[in-house]
Parts: structure tokens; sequence; C-alpha cells
């Protein structure tokens, strides 16, 4: 069913189109060619070395499994120009929560690429039958908190001066989350509203 | 056929309007052909009867409610026994194959059946049934197409249930397509026959 959804068009604020699609086994130069051209600024919270072609190669292996869900975000070129994925665990008492993490290139920043990554996330979360979505960012990735945030996602925790960045300054760490059943709660609603808005003339 | 009259019956809380919404977007947004819907609906509780017409043609529709429909959809008993006689003799009725027993339909009148809400259940959100029926209803009739059935599905549904949603029109499509699929007509059924029908 995915080979209809995909590749899914998003025309960013800027006006430029991107598609989004999942992750392929073909994708893994393209992929590392993305992380590469990261700056360091940008990567050093990730919680890979995404710089090192060796763990890029450990996400193309992933590729497909039931632990991570990745989904790409490519130009009209086929570029890639943002990242989103969902970890799973398979088992323990975490099994139905599941963890996004989303990178974009910095030129394609605050343009809405990480919503819409984040977007298509949630909705392959309610897929797989997950019931509850994390994701970690500092306190001063404003941009990245406000793309959550305007997919349902709220701070539950805050761990305090628990990141230090490359000039050695702390950051409290956030804990985001969001509830998978939200967006259904919405869809319930609405059929409520719809099928009983109205009383008419009788059915 | 020119114009398709389109009843679509259940309970409250099935998405029986949104469904007609649904169809009707589809055809008149994205199909470009002319579109109509109207609703009524029974005393404001869960489970009570609610249902929706729509009318699809290639004209311009001058009179907007269904008189006698060429496809009836029904996801309840109830709006089966209340619908059933108005279906026109050469009409199709799709029903929810394990909340309807079939009673006898006019001799030419073509059935299909489906078990959309034990579907949507295997998705792992019954409140999908409604558009497990949609894409039944796609296959069947194509009175509209599947691409803006597609369309039409992802932009009336929250965000974030789209995929799902659309998963969800997808079973009902193919199992639509899939003859050796279909259920079996219930018992003290008429003479009708399963087959698809086609509007163009």
């Amino acid at each position: 069913m995915d080979e209809l959804r995909y590749p899914l068009r998003a025309v960013l604020k800027s006006g430029r189109p991107v598609f989004l699609r999942p992750l392929q086994h073909r994708d893994e130069a393209e992929l590392a060619f993305f992380f590469s051209e990261m700056p360091r600024e940008c990567t050093e919270f990730l919680k890979d070395d995404v710089h090192d072609p060796e763990v890029v190669r450990g996400f193309i292996r992933q590729c497909g499994t039931d632990r991570v869900y990745a989904i790409l975000a490519l130009t009209e070129e086929d570029r890639v120009v943002g990242d989103g994925t969902l970890h799973m665990n398979l088992h323990g008492w975490r099994r139905h929560v599941g963890e996004v993490r989303v990178v974009v290139s910095p030129e394609f920043q605050r343009q809405g690429l990480a919503t819409a990554l984040i977007r298509e996330l949630v909705n392959q979360a309610s897929v797989l039958g997950l019931k509850k979505l994390e994701a970690q960012i500092l306190d001063s990735q404003e941009g990245a908190r406000i793309a959550f945030e305007q997919l349902g996602f709220r701070e539950e925790a805050r761990l305090r001066a628990h990141a230090l960045d490359v000039h050695n300054r702390l950051h409290d760490l956030l804990i985001l989350t969001h509830n998978v059943d939200d967006p259904w709660l919405s869809m319930e609603i609405l059929i409520e509203d719809l099928d009983f808005s109205r009383d008419l003339e009788g059915y | 056929m020119d114009t398709i009259e389109l009843k679509i019956g259940g309970f409250g809380g099935q998405g029986i309007i949104l469904s007609g919404l649904i169809i009707g977007k589809a055809a008149a947004l994205f199909d470009k052909r002319h579109s109509v819907m109207t609703q009524s609906f029974g005393p404001e509780a869960r489970g009570s009867a609610c249902s929706s017409q729509v009318i699809i043609s290639e004209n311009r529709i001058l009179y907007p409610y269904v008189t006698r429909p060429n496809i009836l959809v029904v996801m309840s008993q109830e709006a089966y026994t209340k619908f059933s006689p108005l279906l026109d003799p050469e009409g199709t009725l799709l029903y929810e194959s394990e909340l309807i027993e079939l009673g006898k339909l006019p001799p030419c009148a073509r059935r299909a059946g489906i078990p959309c809400t034990r579907i949507a259940e295997e998705l792992g959100r019954r409140i999908v049934a409604n558009i497990v029926m949609l894409g039944f209803f796609a296959s069947q009739t194509e009175a509209v197409t599947r691409e803006a059935m597609r369309k039409a599905i992802e932009d009336s549904v929250p965000k974030g249930t789209e995929k799902l949603n659309l998963n969800a029109f997808e079973r009902g499509y193919t199992y639509g397509l899939s003859d050796t699929k279909q259920s079996p007509v219930g018992m003290g059924a008429g003479s009708g026959h399963e087959s698809r029908l086609i509007i163009r």
C-alpha cells in the first residue's frame, strides 16, 4: 500500500517542493553524502556519529526491519535534504513507545520540512499500533520544538544541564511526548459531530 | 449511466455522513463531476439511525434528493431493512456482511458484501470501518475513481490518521477486486447476483 502513498509531495514555505518516501537500500550513498554535508554543530547531539560511513551503513542495514522505520525527504533532483526515523522496542515495558528522530539540512530548516517528516512518522506510528511517541531535543532547539508541538508533542520531562555542546555550554534536555490516540480522538469527534450534529426531518 | 443516485445507511457513529462527504468531495473536487450530498439523522444518540445521500452526475444536478438509489450501501440491519425496498430493481447493494442478514432483493439487483468492521479491527481501529467500505464501494462501482477517493480521504480525515485511513481504503478496494473473497449471501437471500457495476 505504501507504493501508492509515496513519494509524498510537500510544498515548503519557500514554495519549493520536496518528496518524502521510505528509506531504501539503494539510498546509502545519498544518505551518507547528506550527513557528511551536515555541519558538526547540527549533528553533535545526535545519538550516532552520522559522519562515520559505517554508521550510515548500519542505518541502511536496519532499513525494512521492524526496529526502525526511516523516511527521507528529497528534492526534485533526488538530493536527500531530510531524514526522519521512528525507533521501536520489540519487547519489554517500552514496546508501546516509539522514538522519533529528525534531521534536516540547514538550508531547508524553518520551512516546514521537519513538521512534514514528523507527521509522516506519527502516521506510521498509528499503522504500527504504537501508543506513545517520544522525542528528545535541547532547550536551544526552538525550531524543532515548534515543529513537534505543532503535531501535538508536549514537554513531559526536562533533565537540567544534561547536554554539553562543543563550546562546553550546558543545555537542558527536553523529553517531548505525543499520545498516538489523540488524532483518532479527533476522528471520533469528527464522526460524532457529523452523524449527530442536527436532528432534521428524521431518518 | 450519466447520473448515479447513492444512499448510505447505518447507525450514528459509523461515519455514514463522513462517507457521503468523502464520496461527494471525490466526485466534485477530484473527478470534476457534479455532486450533491444531503443527510438525515435520527434521534441524537449513539447507535441511532443515520443516512446520507449523494448524487453524482456528468450534468448539473437540478433536484438534490435521491428518489430511487441505484447504489445502496448499508452498514446496519436497520438501514438494510429500511432502505432496501427503495433500491432500483437493477441497482447494486453493498453491505456489511457480518452485521446484516439479507432478505429478498429485486431479481436483477446486484449485491456484494464485505466484513468491513472486522477488517477495520484487524487494522487496529474499528473507527475506519466506513473507510474500508469506501474502498469496497470504489472497487465495486467505479462511480468515482480510486485516486479521487484517496485524495478526498486524505483531505477529510484528521492529520496523523491519513495513512491508516488510506490503508483501510486499500484493504476494502483489494477485497472488492478479489472475487474469491466475496462474502456468501446471508440466509434467506433473494435471487440477486454478485457482480460489479461499471458506471461511465
